[in-house]
């Protein structure tokens, strides 16, 4: 699927295939069919920088791992083609947060889709958060899905468009100091 | 204003119903008097919201106008809990460092304790409203994917 001749605005879907990872992927169908973008599904292997270059068995660990993940993003990929959707797979090796951000600054990029583990207290110290720091440096706008969210009806997607509209309201959220610096 | 902008952007084109809340906590003397609190902010504000909404072009979408005073995490959260909302759509400010630390921020709280998604917007981002590709997407079935 890469056929970009001509350079499309493009949401960006950051996923890790755990459960919340998973969870942002209806809402990332839904909004691309809305807004007419195409999908770009990122997903990061873990490692330290240059990780693959310090010996085979690196290598080869990181080999079996990336194989893996292209199974997830392939699978992911038929269904956003199912959806008619335009989506790109992207697999880097790195930090999480930093290769996001990366592929973020990007011009194309409309905005980024996220899902976040909603750790607060003891476990958000402890583990930090990915979802966080893109949030906080990204260039774009990003859109973080919690796992307690209940999940999008998947296979509406593509017919209940007007299903926001009913009687659940888009709410929207005027911070007047952000304003005021504009 | 740039988390306005974006989310009319979005209301439109997903057919959505749009609130739109401001919170704030009451200063100084009114803290101790909540009626006219409640009254003072609803005219100061009423103005101000006519004139970002008409600056937004999002009269159409927006249907309901809140100001609430109180702690703007937990307005936002009892708001979205009570009105069902599907998103909500903030501003962010996007400081860090020492400045983080210190203020903390409200969009941040939002995020991890929201029962919806939340579209986060920094005021620095590059073209924030430009999210579509222009026309409607044709429907699903008819487009070869």
């Amino acid at each position: 699927m890469r056929s970009a001749a001509h350079p499309k605005r493009t949401i960006l879907v950051a996923t890790d295939f755990s459960k919340p990872g998973k969870l942002v992927v209806p809402y990332a169908f839904k909004l691309a069919l809305a807004l007419n973008l195409r999908l770009t599904i990122l997903h990061v292997v873990k490692a330290p920088p240059e990780f693959e270059q310090w010996s085979p068995a690196a290598h080869r660990s990181l080999h079996s791992l990336k194989t893996k993940a292209l199974l997830e993003l392939g699978r992911l990929i038929r269904l956003a083609n199912e959806n008619g959707l335009m989506a790109d797979q992207k697999l880097l090796v790195g930090i999480p947060g930093d290769s996001i951000l990366k592929v973020a600054h990007r011009s194309h990029i409309a905005f980024i889709v996220m899902g976040t583990h909603g750790k607060t207290g003891w476990d958000r110290l402890r583990l930090g958060s990915v979802a966080e720091s893109t949030l906080r440096q990204a260039p774009c706008p990003v859109l973080t899905v919690r796992a307690s969210v209940p999940p999008y009806p998947r296979q509406s997607a593509p017919v209940e468009r007007s299903s926001l509209s009913g009687s659940n309201g888009l709410f929207c959220l005027f911070d007047g100091s952000a304003s005021d610096r504009r | 204003m740039a988390a306005l902008r974006t989310a009319v952007e979005l209301a439109k084109r997903l057919n959505a119903r749009m609130l739109l809340v401001h919170a704030d906590e009451p200063s100084g003397s009114l803290r101790s008097d909540p009626l006219r609190i409640d009254e003072l902010s609803q005219k100061r504000y009423a103005h101000q919201f006519q004139k970002i909404i008409s600056a937004s072009r999002g009269d159409e979408v927006i249907t309901e106008k809140i100001v609430i005073t109180g702690n703007p995490v937990k307005v936002i959260l009892d708001q979205a809990k009570h009105q069902k909302s599907d998103l909500i759509v903030i501003g962010t400010q996007g400081r860090r460092g020492m400045k983080r630390l210190m203020l903390g921020s409200v969009a941040e709280a939002v995020v991890r304790r929201a029962s919806c998604p939340v579209f986060t917007v920094r005021t620095q981002v590059r073209d924030p409203f430009n999210l579509t590709n222009g026309t409607r997407r044709s429907p699903p079935g008819s487009s070869t994917g």
